[in-house]
């Protein structure tokens, strides 16, 4: 038994770590079955790679390199560290070797895998000695690289090794200066593709789109070669990016060792809040177990800032080995991430704690375990992550520390979710008239377009209506039968292709009269988290802000010292401006079309940091901001609300109004005159009700419940419909919260790219209670679409999370915190929930 | 149904200073504008203006000339040395839609000029309609194919690529690549670097040729939206300044190419030159390597009275350095010696190599680095190149202690 077996049973013998163990899956080794090189491969290629120790192929990398040798797209999607690269190394190589003037063109995620491939790359060629000049056969071309090694670069290199942005900013704008490399171009590979989804991925099909324009000028027709994390759609995603026919390789071949996935559910130290023990602490001491024992290890967290917290709480409690345990985060020195590589591959890091910034294929050998700090956000990420123990055919273990978050219950519950293949599906859409703006604008740049052309999928009827919309703005002017691009703008230069909003307010930070620029946020945020007067948290620190110039594009931040946080008050109004989809069941009415959000910064609450009370509420003037947007809403019907009404009585557990509940309420009712405050009648032969505006149950003691501002007159059927109102708007505030946290089990997103709104009376929904949730990217990125096609599936993961949660009333990790008005209900979102799923909705 | 200007207006986007759009005028045609004719060639036709300056013609300071020399302005341009034939020459400026360049950036109006019989003949191909490039192409490949060279100012970064672009883009073959190509702007930038502070033509039009334009010409920067505007509204009378600047500048280009030619070719000693200018000669010629005019040039300098501390250093350095390459250690070492009295750095750290490698002077070597270590604490550069140099002395410093100490 190896050292590392023998940690594990240990830790299953340890009581404090073992009882809260959710789920422990040990996936025993697996073989690889062999393939041998296909004969069709150049023999220099096969002695390369059998001089590197590499004599066979793994299944998937054999079908790959196939299919691509057949003329078909093909999409990978195997498991981290299978081999992917070698599926589009071989043929790009082989390629060269039989054509010499054969170019190819890889597309990377980030500047740090780039550099990665690079290696790869050059390895492979200098091993093989395979061609005279091999030197310069492969190099990366990037923001980075000198500008007097490019044009060495265009003239000679044939294969290039790039990043998204580069290839709009620089290489497409400037395409006849890589002409020769066009004309050959015979392969596009795009690694990491599950990233490009939403606006990052909707903005690639259209960088393709133009892509494939100029690849047509020059007379080439290339072939894509893409690889994915294990994703629902790798098939759908690939070919929506390149709108062509793709093939999907997704059975891995790759030996396994051992591994050893754990879910750990941090214990609960407050039954009824249901408030579990922090991911802090308890990551913190489960790092110490494996620290003890030697056992190199990587945790990854969710946020920058997380990182700091966690790498200064484990340094303090190991004062010994603090040079052991390091942090890697983007922010730190290129030189500084380099050496951390270098000490988790060499051993002389023991403990590395990582952002995402170490998820993607940066070469750092394996370690023996993986601690997750709190679900990565998608199933995808989590297997990257994972994927990362496991040094060769070394048993390993990876543990998912769960955090409070609804998803993370979710899994903490339900762990098979996690295993099977993943439901959720990486989204993008090409024609969101924003980001296809853009890029027409540059493809129109890069060469005319051509009366009833078309571009991509786009058809040349809604095409020509950009094209006159451009001409309008007066970019663009037809001449006979061509639109040309006449104007001074560089288009490629003026967008982003990672978020459709452009304008950035810079956060500068004020210290005894030097000014320097810490950060920036995108305009819409920018309202609600650096208004003035606004706490604005960032790495761990609380900054003022002093003012926020919108013109300008200027927040001024000095020191907080304040003992409170701030909260921002929205208003927010909805507007359906068209339903394009509907389907109607007995207890509700489902909707899906194109609507406006206008939100409204109308204030601030100062809420002190320990207490959680709120210490004043202040006003602000802000501009209201605007959002067209398509979003899907579930609108009550009259006799779902029917049946919540006649069940209001069961739903009412009886309160304990205090001993002094009659004098109150009596006065109250004197105070009121007896009369209804709602509908204004006046009392006969039945004393009226006096009702709390601020739930009971909610405020912290009976005084402040019973405060008379609190208290309220009202006639029974007034009384009746006040609460069931309430007790409405608590189902669906629970119902929204439950919908926006898992969401992102069917749709991979971002809890910012959704956004919701519940309202027991919606003006744009016939008046009826409604719970609403829409994409936040202007137009969409059809979020909100699928998960109308897909509510089923949604509501019933969100009754089962909610059935398995062991909370009283409603926790943060089910419907939400119970410290909000209307917010919290746990049994009333439960029972609304089984009148949605009563019939099949299938 | 909502046009698509109205939705993308609800999406939030701001549009960009919504355009007038200017009434199609009544007025004359681009060709009687501009007393221009019509050429038709394979691919279309091409509006065409022509005008010659005879020769004997003053633009600023400088003459017209039918004859002269180009040897030496070859050479310091790393052109081979040859006397190229002067009239093979065409001299060349664009207008284009644009500065940042790439593909989406045209030329609407190539100017090109050479000398003939007559006198500098000048040429210039206007594009009335962009759907007409490739005929204005073939009008610059069918020009060049009587060329030898061609002289421009900033081609090399600028014209050149743009024009081999269009080329490309209309699928034809790329005319000038096999030309010789001389681009005025990095000899002038040598020849004027310390003498002026900006060496754009528009300023050496006007420091070195002395000559002002009319109120026909327009700023640079204002130029494509003219040619945007013309496109729209069709008011030829839009482009007309556009062409008097054009042909200005290639005028310009010629009388430069004739001026600079002449300070070459004179004898710079008796000749009524800026002392500057002949000590920025001195280093075209050492960065060509030919020394022994350098030196000779820099020992005219030394013995002149004009230059000022900094530049007597330099020129004392540049010197030095060449002396040092010809193994005239002797001379190089008084020349160091001067710079080192007056607080140069890099004079002492010479003497000290030049003492420790050649001279086998252990001592007098560290006396120099000590000297040089003195001067760094009290410079006033930046801490960053301080500290280099710090390190770089203090290696060189422990190393001749050593030495020293070694051997006693």
């Amino acid at each position: 038994m190896t050292q590392f077996d023998e940690f594990l049973l240990r830790i299953k013998k340890y009581p404090d770590f073992f009882e809260n163990v959710a789920f422990w899956q040990t996936q025993i080794a697996q073989q690889a079955q062999p393939f041998p090189f296909p004969s069709w491969l150049h023999n220099r290629l096969v002695d390369t790679f059998n001089s590197m120790g590499i004599n066979s192929l793994y299944s998937h990398q054999f079908e790959a390199i196939n299919c691509v040798k057949g003329g078909m797209n093909t999409v990978i999607s195997t498991g981290t560290a299978s081999g992917k690269s070698i599926c589009y190394q071989i043929p790009i190589i082989d390629q060269l070797i039989k054509d010499q003037k054969s170019s190819a063109i890889l597309l990377f995620p980030t500047k740090a895998l780039t550099y990665d491939q690079l290696k790869s790359f050059s390895t492979i060629l200098s091993t093989g000695k395979i061609f005279e000049n091999q030197k310069s056969i492969a190099a990366v071309y990037d923001g980075d690289t000198p500008s007097q090694q490019r044009n060495a670069i265009r003239n000679n290199s044939k294969i290039i090794l790039t990043n998204p942005d580069m290839l709009n900013v620089a290489i497409l704008p400037h395409h006849t200066i890589w002409s020769e490399f066009f004309q050959n171009l015979k392969y596009i590979v795009i690694d990491e593709i599950h990233l490009y989804r939403g606006v990052f991925g909707s903005n690639i099909a259209n960088l393709i789109r133009r892509l494939k324009r100029v690849a047509v000028f020059y007379g080439s027709s290339p072939r894509f070669i893409m690889t994915s994390a294990t994703i629902a759609n790798p098939k759908e995603l690939a070919s929506n990016l390149i709108e062509e026919e793709t093939i999907s390789i997704e059975a891995d071949g790759s030996p396994k060792g051992e591994k050893n996935f754990v879910i750990y559910n941090p214990p609960v130290i407050d039954k009824d809040l249901g408030i579990r023990e922090s991911l802090l602490t308890s990551t913190s001491k489960i790092s110490e177990l494996f620290l003890i024992s030697n056992i190199q290890t990587l945790i990854f967290c969710r946020t920058r800032r997380f990182v700091e917290l966690l790498v200064r709480e484990i340094q303090a409690l190991n004062p010994r080995s603090t040079k052991q345990i390091r942090g890697y985060r983007s922010g730190y020195l290129k030189k500084d991430r380099r050496e951390i590589e270098e000490g988790l591959k060499n051993g002389s890091i023991s403990l590395a704690i990582a952002t995402n910034a170490l998820e993607l294929g940066i070469d750092i050998g394996g370690v023996d375990a993986v601690l997750l700090a709190g679900y990565p956000g998608s199933i995808a990420s989590l297997h990257q992550r994972a994927g990362r123990s496991g040094r060769s055919l070394n048993s390993s273990v990876a543990i998912l520390i769960a955090s409070m978050n609804p998803l993370d219950q979710f899994f903490a519950r339900n762990p098979k979710y996690l295993m099977e293949r993943p439901l959720e599906q990486a989204l993008i859409d090409a024609n969101n008239p924003l980001i296809l703006l853009s890029h027409i604008k540059s493809a129109a740049f890069e060469l005319p377009f051509e009366e009833s052309a078309n571009f991509g999928l786009l058809n040349w009827t809604h095409l020509e209506e950009y094209l006159e919309y451009l001409c309008e703005e007066g970019v663009l002017q037809k001449k006979k039968t061509r639109y040309y691009w006449l104007s001074e703008h560089y288009p490629s230069g003026d967008f982003s292709l990672r978020s459709t909003i452009s304008v950035r307010i810079l956060l500068k930070y004020e210290d005894d009269g030097v000014i320097e620029t810490i950060g920036d946020v995108d305009y819409n945020s920018a309202l609600w988290m650096t208004h003035p007067g606004a706490i604005y948290l960032q790495d761990g620190l609380a900054f003022y802000v002093k003012t926020l110039d919108l013109e300008k594009g200027i927040a001024i931040l000095t020191k907080s010292q304040a003992d409170y946080l701030t909260e921002p008050i929205i208003s927010v109004d909805i507007d359906a401006i068209s339903q394009l989809k509907v389907k109607t069941f007995q207890n509700f009415i489902l909707q899906y079309g194109e609507i406006e959000v206008t939100s409204k910064v109308t204030g601030f609450k100062k809420i002190q940091i320990i207490t959680r009370e709120i210490l004043s509420a202040e006003n602000l003037e802000l501009p209201e901001n605007r959002l067209q947007t398509t979003g899907f809403w579930i609108e009550l019907t009259e006799k779902c609300v029917g049946l919540m009404r006649s069940k209001s009585i069961w739903l009412s557990d009886p309160n304990d109004y205090g001993r002094k509940w009659k004098s109150i309420r009596d006065s109250v009712r004197n105070r009121d005159n007896f009369t209804c405050q709602s509908c204004g009648r006046g009392e006969a032969d039945v004393s009226f009700h006096v009702h709390h505006k601020i739930p009971f149950k909610m405020l912290f003691s009976i005084e402040e419940a019973n405060e008379f501002g609190n208290l309220v007159t009202l006639c029974p059927d007034c009384h009746r419909r006040v609460e069931l109102n309430f007790k409405i708007r608590s189902g669906l505030s629970g119902l929204k919260y439950l919908l926006t946290n898992l969401a992102p089990l069917l749709v991979l997103c971002d809890s910012t790219d959704l956004g919701s709104y519940v309202d027991p009376n919606a003006k744009f929904s016939n008046l009826k209670p409604v719970v609403l949730i829409y994409d936040s990217i202007p137009a969409g990125i059809g979020l909100s679409s699928s998960l109308y096609e897909r509510i089923y599936e949604l509501l019933k993961k969100c009754r089962e999370l909610l059935n398995q949660c062991d909370c009283k009333v409603g926790c943060p990790s089910c419907v939400g915190p119970t410290s909000e008005v209307g917010i919290g209900g746990k049994k009333e979102t439960s029972f609304l929930l089984s009148l949605l799923l009563e019939q099949d909705i299938k | 149904m909502t046009s698509l200007s109205e939705r993308l207006k609800n999406l939030g986007l701001s549009k960009g200073s919504e355009i007038t759009v200017l009434a199609k005028k009544d007025t004359r045609s681009l060709v009687d504008e501009l007393n221009a004719s019509t050429i038709t060639n394979d691919l279309g036709k091409i509006i065409v203006v022509e005008k010659t300056f005879p020769y004997g013609y003053l633009h600023g300071d400088i003459q017209l000339v039918d004859q002269i020399d180009t040897t030496e302005i070859h050479k310091t341009s790393k052109l081979n040395g040859i006397n190229c034939n002067l009239k093979k020459i065409a001299f060349l400026d664009t207008e284009t839609t644009g500065l940042s360049g790439g593909t989406g950036t045209l030329a609407f109006l190539i100017g090109v000029g050479r000398f003939g019989e007559q006198g500098f003949h000048l040429t210039q191909y206007i594009l009335e309609d962009p759907s007409e490039e490739s005929s204005l192409l073939l009008a610059l490949s069918i020009y060049s194919e009587e060329i030898e060279e061609i002289v421009t100012f900033n081609g090399k970064s600028f014209d050149l690529p743009l024009l081999k672009s269009r080329f490309i883009l209309n699928r034809m073959p790329v005319p000038f690549t096999h030309l010789k190509h001389l681009d005025l702007l990095h000899i002038s930038r040598r020849l004027w670097r310390q003498r002026l502070p900006s060496r754009s033509l528009k300023d050496l039009e006007h420091e070195i040729l002395h000559l002002p334009r009319t109120e026909e010409e327009v700023p640079g920067w204002m130029i494509p939206e003219l040619y945007f505007n013309f496109l729209k509204s069709g008011d030829a009378s839009l482009i007309k300044n556009v062409v008097y600047h054009n042909a200005m500048d290639i005028v310009s280009l010629a009388a430069l190419f004739i001026g600079i030619t002449q300070m070459l070719n004179k004898d710079l000693f008796y000749y009524d030159l800026d002392q500057m200018d002949v000590f920025s000669i001195g280093q075209v010629y050492e960065r060509i390597g030919e020394y022994s005019k350098s030196i000779e040039i820099y020992e005219y300098c030394l013995k002149q009275s004009t230059f000022s501390k900094n530049f007597m250093i330099e020129l004392n350095n540049r010197l030095g350095c060449i002396y040092k390459k010809q193994s005239q250690s002797d001379k190089a070492v008084n020349l160091w010696k001067n710079n080192a009295e007056n607080g140069d750095y890099a004079a002492c750290i010479e003497l000290a190599k030049y003492y420790e490698h050649e001279a086998k002077d252990t001592k007098t070597a560290l006396l120099w680095t000590q000297k040089a270590d003195i001067i760094i604490v009290n410079s006033k550069i930046s801490r960053y190149k301080k500290n280099t140099q710090k390190k770089e002395l203090h290696l060189r410093r422990t190393r001749l202690e050593k030495r020293i100490n070694g051997n006693v």
